[in-house]
Protein backbone atom coordinates (compact mmCIF):
# COMPACT_ATOMS: atom_id res chain seq x y z
CA UNK A 1 0.00 0.00 0.00
CA UNK A 2 2.80 2.26 0.49
CA UNK A 3 4.22 1.66 -3.14
CA UNK A 4 2.02 3.94 -5.21
CA UNK A 5 2.48 7.21 -3.11
CA UNK A 6 6.44 6.31 -3.19
CA UNK A 7 6.21 5.90 -7.19
CA UNK A 8 4.64 9.04 -7.36
CA UNK A 9 6.45 10.88 -5.28
CA UNK A 10 9.95 9.24 -6.21
CA UNK A 11 9.31 10.58 -10.03
CA UNK A 12 10.06 14.14 -9.05
CA UNK A 13 13.39 13.70 -8.36
CA UNK A 14 14.30 11.35 -11.16
CA UNK A 15 12.76 13.58 -13.81
CA UNK A 16 14.46 16.31 -12.92
CA UNK A 17 17.65 14.68 -12.81
CA UNK A 18 17.03 12.08 -15.78
CA UNK A 19 16.32 15.02 -18.24
CA UNK A 20 20.04 16.54 -17.24
CA UNK A 21 23.39 16.33 -17.96
CA UNK A 22 26.55 17.77 -15.99
CA UNK A 23 27.07 19.60 -19.48
CA UNK A 24 23.63 21.29 -18.99
CA UNK A 25 23.55 21.81 -15.17
CA UNK A 26 26.82 23.63 -15.20
CA UNK A 27 25.67 25.56 -19.14
CA UNK A 28 22.43 26.80 -16.60
CA UNK A 29 24.81 27.76 -13.28
CA UNK A 30 27.11 30.35 -16.10
CA UNK A 31 23.29 31.64 -17.56
CA UNK A 32 22.89 35.39 -16.65
CA UNK A 33 19.48 34.98 -15.31
CA UNK A 34 20.75 32.37 -12.26
CA UNK A 35 23.10 33.70 -9.56
CA UNK A 36 20.93 36.95 -9.69
CA UNK A 37 17.79 34.79 -9.10
CA UNK A 38 19.94 32.37 -6.70
CA UNK A 39 20.94 35.94 -4.88
CA UNK A 40 17.64 37.27 -4.27
CA UNK A 41 16.02 34.17 -3.55
CA UNK A 42 18.66 33.70 -0.51
CA UNK A 43 18.64 37.11 0.83
CA UNK A 44 14.65 37.12 1.11
CA UNK A 45 14.11 34.16 2.42
CA UNK A 46 16.86 34.61 4.57
CA UNK A 47 14.93 37.55 6.00
CA UNK A 48 11.68 36.56 6.01
CA UNK A 49 12.54 34.12 8.29
CA UNK A 50 14.20 36.43 10.80
CA UNK A 51 11.48 38.34 10.75
CA UNK A 52 9.24 35.74 10.99
CA UNK A 53 11.28 34.50 14.07
CA UNK A 54 10.95 38.34 15.46
CA UNK A 55 7.76 39.14 15.36
CA UNK A 56 6.30 35.58 14.99
CA UNK A 57 7.95 34.24 18.20
CA UNK A 58 5.85 36.78 20.41
CA UNK A 59 2.97 36.19 18.68
CA UNK A 60 2.91 32.34 19.14
CA UNK A 61 4.03 32.57 23.00
CA UNK A 62 0.63 34.73 22.95
CA UNK A 63 -1.46 32.10 21.16
CA UNK A 64 0.03 28.88 23.37
CA UNK A 65 0.01 30.74 27.17
CA UNK A 66 -1.75 34.13 27.26
CA UNK A 67 -4.76 34.46 24.62
CA UNK A 68 -8.19 33.96 25.73
CA UNK A 69 -10.14 31.06 24.26
CA UNK A 70 -12.28 32.97 22.14
CA UNK A 71 -9.45 35.96 20.97
CA UNK A 72 -6.84 32.39 20.39
CA UNK A 73 -9.71 31.46 17.92
CA UNK A 74 -9.67 34.28 16.00
CA UNK A 75 -6.12 34.74 15.96
CA UNK A 76 -5.38 31.03 14.94
CA UNK A 77 -7.80 31.40 11.69
CA UNK A 78 -5.82 34.46 10.50
CA UNK A 79 -2.55 32.41 11.10
CA UNK A 80 -3.94 29.31 9.38
CA UNK A 81 -5.74 31.22 6.69
CA UNK A 82 -2.31 31.76 4.40
CA UNK A 83 -1.58 28.14 4.54
CA UNK A 84 -5.20 27.51 3.29
CA UNK A 85 -5.20 29.73 0.54
CA UNK A 86 -3.32 29.51 -3.03
CA UNK A 87 -0.77 31.57 -3.36
CA UNK A 88 -2.99 33.20 -6.29
CA UNK A 89 -5.32 34.32 -3.35
CA UNK A 90 -2.92 36.04 -1.44
CA UNK A 91 -0.81 37.69 -3.64
CA UNK A 92 -4.16 39.43 -4.99
CA UNK A 93 -4.98 40.18 -1.90
CA UNK A 94 -1.75 41.54 -1.19
CA UNK A 95 -2.25 43.97 -4.48
CA UNK A 96 -5.44 44.85 -3.19
CA UNK A 97 -4.25 46.14 0.67
CA UNK A 98 -0.71 47.11 -1.07
CA UNK A 99 -0.95 48.12 -4.28
CA UNK A 100 -1.08 51.85 -5.15
CA UNK A 101 -4.74 52.15 -5.32
CA UNK A 102 -4.92 49.45 -2.49
CA UNK A 103 -6.42 49.66 1.00
CA UNK A 104 -2.81 50.94 2.78
CA UNK A 105 -1.17 50.97 -0.90
CA UNK A 106 -2.88 54.33 -1.26
CA UNK A 107 -1.76 55.88 2.30
CA UNK A 108 1.80 54.41 2.25
CA UNK A 109 1.93 55.94 -1.30
CA UNK A 110 1.41 59.14 0.21
CA UNK A 111 4.03 58.95 3.01
CA UNK A 112 6.53 58.08 0.18
CA UNK A 113 6.67 53.83 0.77
CA UNK A 114 6.20 51.54 -2.13
CA UNK A 115 5.88 47.94 -2.38
CA UNK A 116 5.03 47.33 -5.64
CA UNK A 117 7.45 45.64 -7.58
CA UNK A 118 10.73 46.17 -4.97
CA UNK A 119 12.43 44.04 -3.12
CA UNK A 120 10.57 44.62 -0.05
CA UNK A 121 7.35 43.33 -1.80
CA UNK A 122 9.28 39.53 -2.39
CA UNK A 123 9.29 39.43 1.36
CA UNK A 124 5.91 40.94 2.11
CA UNK A 125 5.30 37.84 -0.36
CA UNK A 126 7.01 35.33 1.42
CA UNK A 127 6.01 36.67 5.06
CA UNK A 128 2.27 36.25 4.48
CA UNK A 129 2.59 32.82 3.15
CA UNK A 130 5.85 31.26 4.95
CA UNK A 131 5.60 33.04 8.52
CA UNK A 132 2.26 31.19 9.37
CA UNK A 133 4.13 28.25 9.13
CA UNK A 134 6.59 29.38 11.97
CA UNK A 135 4.04 30.62 13.99
CA UNK A 136 1.93 27.17 13.76
CA UNK A 137 5.15 25.40 14.56
CA UNK A 138 5.99 27.76 17.70
CA UNK A 139 2.69 27.51 19.06
CA UNK A 140 2.60 24.02 19.25
CA UNK A 141 6.56 24.29 21.05
CA UNK A 142 5.84 26.71 23.40
CA UNK A 143 2.44 24.99 24.69
CA UNK A 144 4.15 21.89 25.09
CA UNK A 145 6.38 23.68 28.01
CA UNK A 146 5.30 22.62 31.12
CA UNK A 147 4.69 25.55 33.38
CA UNK A 148 5.36 23.99 36.28
CA UNK A 149 8.94 23.86 35.24
CA UNK A 150 8.97 27.21 34.84
CA UNK A 151 7.49 27.54 38.14
CA UNK A 152 10.66 25.25 39.67
CA UNK A 153 12.83 27.38 37.93
CA UNK A 154 11.75 30.33 39.53
CA UNK A 155 11.73 29.28 43.14
CA UNK A 156 15.06 27.73 42.58
CA UNK A 157 15.95 31.53 42.45
CA UNK A 158 15.53 32.15 38.76
CA UNK A 159 14.96 35.46 37.71
CA UNK A 160 11.85 35.21 35.20
CA UNK A 161 13.99 36.13 32.11
CA UNK A 162 16.52 33.26 33.60
CA UNK A 163 13.73 31.02 33.73
CA UNK A 164 13.12 31.50 29.82
CA UNK A 165 16.23 31.62 28.40
CA UNK A 166 17.39 28.64 30.69
CA UNK A 167 14.12 26.10 31.00
CA UNK A 168 11.23 27.46 28.37
CA UNK A 169 13.89 28.06 25.47
CA UNK A 170 15.64 24.41 25.46
CA UNK A 171 12.65 23.15 25.31
CA UNK A 172 10.86 25.01 22.93
CA UNK A 173 13.93 24.92 20.38
CA UNK A 174 13.63 22.16 18.40
CA UNK A 175 9.66 23.17 17.85
CA UNK A 176 10.58 26.81 16.42
CA UNK A 177 14.04 25.46 13.97
CA UNK A 178 11.99 23.13 12.49
CA UNK A 179 9.27 25.92 11.76
CA UNK A 180 12.09 28.46 10.66
CA UNK A 181 12.92 25.79 8.52
CA UNK A 182 9.58 25.23 7.33
CA UNK A 183 9.31 29.17 6.73
CA UNK A 184 12.59 29.08 5.02
CA UNK A 185 11.69 26.55 2.77
CA UNK A 186 8.57 27.82 1.95
CA UNK A 187 10.01 31.47 1.34
CA UNK A 188 12.44 30.11 -1.28
CA UNK A 189 9.44 28.47 -3.11
CA UNK A 190 7.07 30.81 -3.25
CA UNK A 191 6.13 31.51 -6.44
CA UNK A 192 2.35 32.53 -7.06
CA UNK A 193 2.06 35.51 -4.54
CA UNK A 194 5.29 36.97 -5.82
CA UNK A 195 4.50 36.49 -9.58
CA UNK A 196 1.05 38.70 -8.83
CA UNK A 197 2.62 41.17 -5.96
CA UNK A 198 6.20 41.99 -6.64
CA UNK A 199 6.69 41.34 -10.54
CA UNK A 200 9.17 40.03 -12.28
CA UNK A 201 12.42 42.00 -13.01
CA UNK A 202 16.17 40.22 -12.97
CA UNK A 203 17.85 40.85 -9.94
CA UNK A 204 14.76 42.80 -7.78
CA UNK A 205 11.73 40.70 -7.89
CA UNK A 206 13.18 37.47 -9.72
CA UNK A 207 13.41 34.52 -7.51
CA UNK A 208 14.60 31.22 -8.40
CA UNK A 209 10.93 30.19 -8.59
CA UNK A 210 9.92 33.10 -11.05
CA UNK A 211 13.33 32.57 -13.30
CA UNK A 212 12.36 29.02 -13.29
CA UNK A 213 8.87 29.80 -14.76
CA UNK A 214 10.50 32.65 -17.01
CA UNK A 215 13.26 30.07 -18.63
CA UNK A 216 10.49 27.00 -18.35
CA UNK A 217 8.90 29.15 -21.26
CA UNK A 218 12.12 29.45 -23.48
CA UNK A 219 15.12 26.91 -22.78
CA UNK A 220 13.87 23.84 -20.42
CA UNK A 221 17.51 22.64 -19.96
CA UNK A 222 17.94 26.16 -18.38
CA UNK A 223 14.53 25.49 -16.03
CA UNK A 224 15.84 22.12 -15.38
CA UNK A 225 19.28 23.10 -14.12
CA UNK A 226 17.82 25.67 -12.02
CA UNK A 227 15.57 23.20 -10.78
CA UNK A 228 18.60 20.92 -9.68
CA UNK A 229 20.51 23.51 -8.23
CA UNK A 230 17.52 24.63 -6.30
CA UNK A 231 16.58 20.98 -5.08
CA UNK A 232 19.41 20.39 -4.08
CA UNK A 233 20.13 23.26 -1.83
CA UNK A 234 17.00 22.66 -0.27
CA UNK A 235 18.21 19.05 0.64
CA UNK A 236 21.41 20.46 1.95
CA UNK A 237 19.69 22.70 4.18
CA UNK A 238 17.26 20.47 5.69
CA UNK A 239 19.58 17.85 6.47
CA UNK A 240 21.86 20.19 8.00
CA UNK A 241 18.85 21.78 10.14
CA UNK A 242 17.40 17.99 10.96
CA UNK A 243 20.95 17.37 12.23
CA UNK A 244 20.75 20.16 14.58
CA UNK A 245 17.18 19.93 15.24
CA UNK A 246 17.96 16.36 16.49
CA UNK A 247 20.94 17.02 18.91
CA UNK A 248 19.31 19.90 20.47
CA UNK A 249 16.03 17.43 20.96
CA UNK A 250 19.05 15.22 22.67
CA UNK A 251 20.36 17.79 24.90
CA UNK A 252 16.58 19.18 25.36
CA UNK A 253 15.89 16.19 26.67
CA UNK A 254 18.94 14.98 29.03
CA UNK B 1 -6.59 1.03 5.19
CA UNK B 2 -10.48 1.18 4.61
CA UNK B 3 -9.85 4.93 3.76
CA UNK B 4 -7.56 3.98 1.13
CA UNK B 5 -9.12 1.92 -0.73
CA UNK B 6 -11.95 4.55 -0.83
CA UNK B 7 -8.93 7.06 -2.14
CA UNK B 8 -8.05 4.38 -4.84
CA UNK B 9 -11.54 3.30 -5.36
CA UNK B 10 -12.23 7.62 -6.53
CA UNK B 11 -9.52 7.22 -8.40
CA UNK B 12 -10.32 4.44 -10.78
CA UNK B 13 -13.61 6.04 -11.08
CA UNK B 14 -12.19 9.64 -11.87
CA UNK B 15 -9.61 7.48 -14.70
CA UNK B 16 -12.57 5.74 -16.26
CA UNK B 17 -15.01 8.89 -16.40
CA UNK B 18 -11.89 10.76 -18.17
CA UNK B 19 -11.76 8.01 -20.80
CA UNK B 20 -15.37 7.80 -21.08
CA UNK B 21 -15.42 11.46 -21.69
CA UNK B 22 -12.74 11.58 -24.34
CA UNK B 23 -14.21 8.69 -26.46
CA UNK B 24 -17.60 9.64 -25.98
CA UNK B 25 -16.62 13.04 -27.72
CA UNK B 26 -14.78 11.81 -30.67
CA UNK B 27 -18.30 11.76 -32.49
CA UNK B 28 -18.13 15.09 -32.47
CA UNK B 29 -15.72 17.26 -34.03
CA UNK B 30 -13.04 19.24 -32.16
CA UNK B 31 -10.61 21.92 -33.01
CA UNK B 32 -7.67 22.46 -30.80
CA UNK B 33 -6.51 26.40 -31.39
CA UNK B 34 -3.40 27.76 -29.31
CA UNK B 35 -3.56 31.14 -29.82
CA UNK B 36 -1.43 34.54 -28.52
CA UNK B 37 -2.66 36.07 -25.39
CA UNK B 38 -3.35 39.25 -27.86
CA UNK B 39 -5.51 37.26 -29.50
CA UNK B 40 -7.98 36.22 -26.41
CA UNK B 41 -11.16 38.34 -27.21
CA UNK B 42 -11.11 38.39 -31.15
CA UNK B 43 -10.41 34.37 -30.99
CA UNK B 44 -13.16 34.00 -28.41
CA UNK B 45 -15.41 35.73 -30.44
CA UNK B 46 -14.81 34.07 -33.76
CA UNK B 47 -14.39 30.52 -31.97
CA UNK B 48 -18.72 31.84 -30.84
CA UNK B 49 -19.12 32.18 -34.48
CA UNK B 50 -17.42 29.39 -35.95
CA UNK B 51 -19.76 26.89 -33.69
CA UNK B 52 -22.49 28.38 -35.64
CA UNK B 53 -21.55 28.58 -38.82
CA UNK B 54 -20.47 24.57 -38.31
CA UNK B 55 -22.70 23.11 -36.28
CA UNK B 56 -21.16 19.83 -34.52
CA UNK B 57 -17.24 21.44 -34.24
CA UNK B 58 -16.48 22.22 -31.16
CA UNK B 59 -13.20 24.61 -31.04
CA UNK B 60 -11.31 24.55 -27.70
CA UNK B 61 -8.85 27.45 -27.04
CA UNK B 62 -5.51 28.18 -25.11
CA UNK B 63 -3.92 31.25 -24.91
CA UNK B 64 -0.70 32.49 -23.61
CA UNK B 65 2.75 34.09 -24.91
CA UNK B 66 3.78 33.13 -27.89
CA UNK B 67 6.57 31.56 -27.05
CA UNK B 68 5.04 29.52 -24.18
CA UNK B 69 2.67 28.41 -26.40
CA UNK B 70 5.71 27.08 -28.60
CA UNK B 71 7.65 25.58 -25.89
CA UNK B 72 4.39 23.20 -24.76
CA UNK B 73 3.96 22.27 -28.26
CA UNK B 74 7.17 21.55 -29.32
CA UNK B 75 7.55 19.42 -25.71
CA UNK B 76 4.42 17.24 -27.60
CA UNK B 77 1.15 19.23 -26.33
CA UNK B 78 -1.59 18.52 -29.06
CA UNK B 79 -3.33 21.56 -31.18
CA UNK B 80 -4.49 21.38 -34.11
CA UNK B 81 -3.11 25.45 -35.33
CA UNK B 82 -1.38 27.73 -33.73
CA UNK B 83 -2.03 31.52 -34.03
CA UNK B 84 1.29 33.24 -32.80
CA UNK B 85 1.66 37.12 -32.91
CA UNK B 86 4.92 36.93 -34.83
CA UNK B 87 6.77 34.40 -37.48
CA UNK B 88 9.25 33.28 -35.43
CA UNK B 89 7.82 30.98 -33.03
CA UNK B 90 5.81 29.01 -35.69
CA UNK B 91 8.97 28.78 -37.61
CA UNK B 92 10.72 27.02 -34.61
CA UNK B 93 8.38 24.82 -34.84
CA UNK B 94 8.17 24.36 -38.90
CA UNK B 95 11.91 23.44 -38.42
CA UNK B 96 10.98 20.42 -35.88
CA UNK B 97 8.51 19.60 -38.19
CA UNK B 98 5.67 19.86 -35.93
CA UNK B 99 4.11 23.05 -37.98
CA UNK B 100 3.40 21.48 -41.63
CA UNK B 101 2.75 25.21 -43.09
CA UNK B 102 2.72 28.60 -41.90
CA UNK B 103 0.50 31.96 -43.04
CA UNK B 104 0.04 34.90 -42.26
CA UNK B 105 -3.20 35.96 -40.23
CA UNK B 106 -3.25 39.87 -39.45
CA UNK B 107 -1.29 43.25 -38.32
CA UNK B 108 -1.21 44.96 -35.22
CA UNK B 109 0.43 47.76 -33.96
CA UNK B 110 2.01 49.00 -30.33
CA UNK B 111 0.74 51.77 -28.47
CA UNK B 112 1.83 53.49 -25.12
CA UNK B 113 -0.89 53.04 -22.03
CA UNK B 114 -1.12 55.20 -18.99
CA UNK B 115 -3.36 55.87 -16.10
CA UNK B 116 -6.81 57.63 -16.53
CA UNK B 117 -5.02 60.08 -14.59
CA UNK B 118 -1.73 60.11 -16.00
CA UNK B 119 -0.52 64.11 -17.13
CA UNK B 120 1.14 62.13 -19.82
CA UNK B 121 -0.81 62.83 -23.04
CA UNK B 122 2.55 61.95 -26.03
CA UNK B 123 3.81 58.57 -26.29
CA UNK B 124 7.43 59.72 -26.51
CA UNK B 125 6.93 61.30 -22.46
CA UNK B 126 6.97 57.50 -21.66
CA UNK B 127 10.42 58.44 -20.62
CA UNK B 128 9.16 60.77 -18.05
CA UNK B 129 7.16 57.88 -15.93
CA UNK B 130 8.88 56.35 -13.03
CA UNK B 131 7.60 52.66 -13.32
CA UNK B 132 7.45 51.07 -16.49
CA UNK B 133 6.36 47.45 -17.42
CA UNK B 134 7.05 45.99 -20.47
CA UNK B 135 7.15 42.50 -22.31
CA UNK B 136 9.54 39.80 -21.31
CA UNK B 137 12.47 39.69 -24.17
CA UNK B 138 11.20 35.83 -25.22
CA UNK B 139 7.46 37.07 -25.75
CA UNK B 140 6.45 38.65 -29.83
CA UNK B 141 5.22 41.65 -27.22
CA UNK B 142 8.20 42.01 -25.59
CA UNK B 143 10.71 41.71 -28.89
CA UNK B 144 8.67 44.35 -30.72
CA UNK B 145 8.62 46.64 -28.02
CA UNK B 146 12.41 46.59 -28.33
CA UNK B 147 12.32 47.13 -31.59
CA UNK B 148 10.23 50.08 -31.61
CA UNK B 149 12.36 51.57 -28.86
CA UNK B 150 15.62 51.08 -30.60
CA UNK B 151 14.11 53.00 -33.63
CA UNK B 152 13.65 56.06 -31.85
CA UNK B 153 17.86 55.58 -30.42
CA UNK B 154 19.75 54.17 -28.17
CA UNK B 155 19.65 57.52 -25.90
CA UNK B 156 15.93 57.23 -25.43
CA UNK B 157 15.76 53.12 -25.23
CA UNK B 158 18.14 53.27 -22.54
CA UNK B 159 16.12 56.23 -20.62
CA UNK B 160 13.00 53.44 -21.31
CA UNK B 161 14.42 50.37 -20.04
CA UNK B 162 16.42 51.87 -16.79
CA UNK B 163 12.50 53.01 -15.71
CA UNK B 164 11.29 49.35 -16.23
CA UNK B 165 10.35 47.81 -12.88
CA UNK B 166 9.16 44.40 -14.25
CA UNK B 167 8.65 42.31 -17.61
CA UNK B 168 6.00 39.99 -17.75
CA UNK B 169 5.43 37.15 -19.87
CA UNK B 170 2.55 37.98 -21.87
CA UNK B 171 0.98 41.18 -22.70
CA UNK B 172 -1.98 40.68 -21.01
CA UNK B 173 0.36 40.98 -17.69
CA UNK B 174 1.58 43.98 -19.07
CA UNK B 175 -1.43 45.56 -19.27
CA UNK B 176 -2.83 44.94 -15.92
CA UNK B 177 -0.04 46.34 -14.45
CA UNK B 178 -1.61 49.67 -15.20
CA UNK B 179 -4.98 48.61 -15.54
CA UNK B 180 -4.95 48.21 -11.47
CA UNK B 181 -2.55 50.74 -11.07
CA UNK B 182 0.54 49.53 -10.00
CA UNK B 183 2.69 50.85 -13.31
CA UNK B 184 2.70 54.18 -14.65
CA UNK B 185 3.06 53.34 -17.90
CA UNK B 186 3.28 50.03 -20.45
CA UNK B 187 3.44 48.97 -23.96
CA UNK B 188 0.98 46.82 -25.69
CA UNK B 189 -0.56 46.13 -28.73
CA UNK B 190 -3.36 48.54 -29.38
CA UNK B 191 -6.20 45.93 -29.98
CA UNK B 192 -5.06 45.02 -26.40
CA UNK B 193 -7.19 48.41 -25.00
CA UNK B 194 -10.69 47.84 -23.57
CA UNK B 195 -13.20 50.31 -23.28
CA UNK B 196 -13.18 48.55 -19.81
CA UNK B 197 -10.19 48.92 -18.73
CA UNK B 198 -9.27 52.21 -16.30
CA UNK B 199 -6.17 53.53 -19.02
CA UNK B 200 -5.77 55.71 -21.64
CA UNK B 201 -4.06 54.99 -24.69
CA UNK B 202 -1.61 57.60 -26.25
CA UNK B 203 -0.95 56.30 -29.83
CA UNK B 204 2.23 56.05 -31.90
CA UNK B 205 2.31 57.51 -35.41
CA UNK B 206 2.42 54.97 -38.13
CA UNK B 207 6.26 56.60 -39.02
CA UNK B 208 7.57 55.70 -35.86
CA UNK B 209 5.23 52.42 -35.41
CA UNK B 210 6.07 49.21 -35.33
CA UNK B 211 4.26 45.92 -37.38
CA UNK B 212 3.39 43.43 -35.72
CA UNK B 213 2.68 40.40 -38.19
CA UNK B 214 0.50 37.27 -36.85
CA UNK B 215 1.05 34.31 -38.53
CA UNK B 216 -0.84 30.98 -38.33
CA UNK B 217 1.27 27.45 -38.20
CA UNK B 218 -1.20 25.03 -38.91
CA UNK B 219 -0.07 21.53 -36.87
CA UNK B 220 -2.67 18.70 -38.58
CA UNK B 221 -3.92 20.14 -41.53
CA UNK B 222 -7.03 17.51 -41.32
CA UNK B 223 -8.74 19.26 -38.35
CA UNK B 224 -7.36 23.09 -39.02
CA UNK B 225 -8.85 23.42 -42.79
CA UNK B 226 -11.98 24.18 -42.07
CA UNK B 227 -11.01 27.18 -39.50
CA UNK B 228 -8.62 28.45 -41.64
CA UNK B 229 -11.36 29.08 -44.62
CA UNK B 230 -13.74 30.34 -41.96
CA UNK B 231 -10.27 32.90 -40.93
CA UNK B 232 -10.62 33.96 -44.65
CA UNK B 233 -14.33 34.08 -45.13
CA UNK B 234 -15.73 37.82 -44.70
CA UNK B 235 -17.89 36.54 -41.78
CA UNK B 236 -14.39 35.70 -40.45
CA UNK B 237 -12.75 39.07 -41.49
CA UNK B 238 -15.59 41.06 -40.08
CA UNK B 239 -15.22 40.07 -36.71
CA UNK B 240 -11.41 40.13 -36.71
CA UNK B 241 -11.32 43.77 -38.19
CA UNK B 242 -14.64 44.61 -35.58
CA UNK B 243 -11.33 43.86 -33.08
CA UNK B 244 -9.30 46.29 -34.22
CA UNK B 245 -7.06 44.25 -36.31
CA UNK B 246 -5.56 44.59 -39.32
CA UNK B 247 -6.53 42.40 -42.06
CA UNK B 248 -3.88 41.56 -44.53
Amino acid sequence: MAMPAICVLAMVPISLVWSSSPAALWAGVQHQMFAPALWLSLWTSTLTTLLALVFGCPLAWWLARRAGPTTRHVVRVLVDLPILLPPSVVGLALLLAYGRLGLLGSILERVGVHFAFASSAVVMAQFVVAAPLLIQSATAAFSRIDPDALLVARSLGCTRLQAWRQVALPMALPGVLTGSLLCWARAMGEFGATLLFAGNLQGTTQTMPLAIYTAMNTDVRLAVALAIVLGVMALFAMTVLRLFVMRCGYHAQS
Amino acid sequence: MVFLRVVFLLWGFCLMAGCQKSSHQTNQQIITIYAASSLTDVVTALKRDFEVVYPGTHVETVFAGSHILSTQLAHGARADVMMSANLAHVQTLRAKQLVKHITPLLHNHLVVVVPKDSPLHHWRQIQRAKRIVIGLGEAPIGQYTQQLLSQQGAEFKRDVLTRVVSQEVDVRTVLMRVHTGQADAAIVYQTDVQPHHRVKMLTIPHSENVRASYHVGVLRPKFAKSWLVYLRSSRGQRIIKQHGFMAL
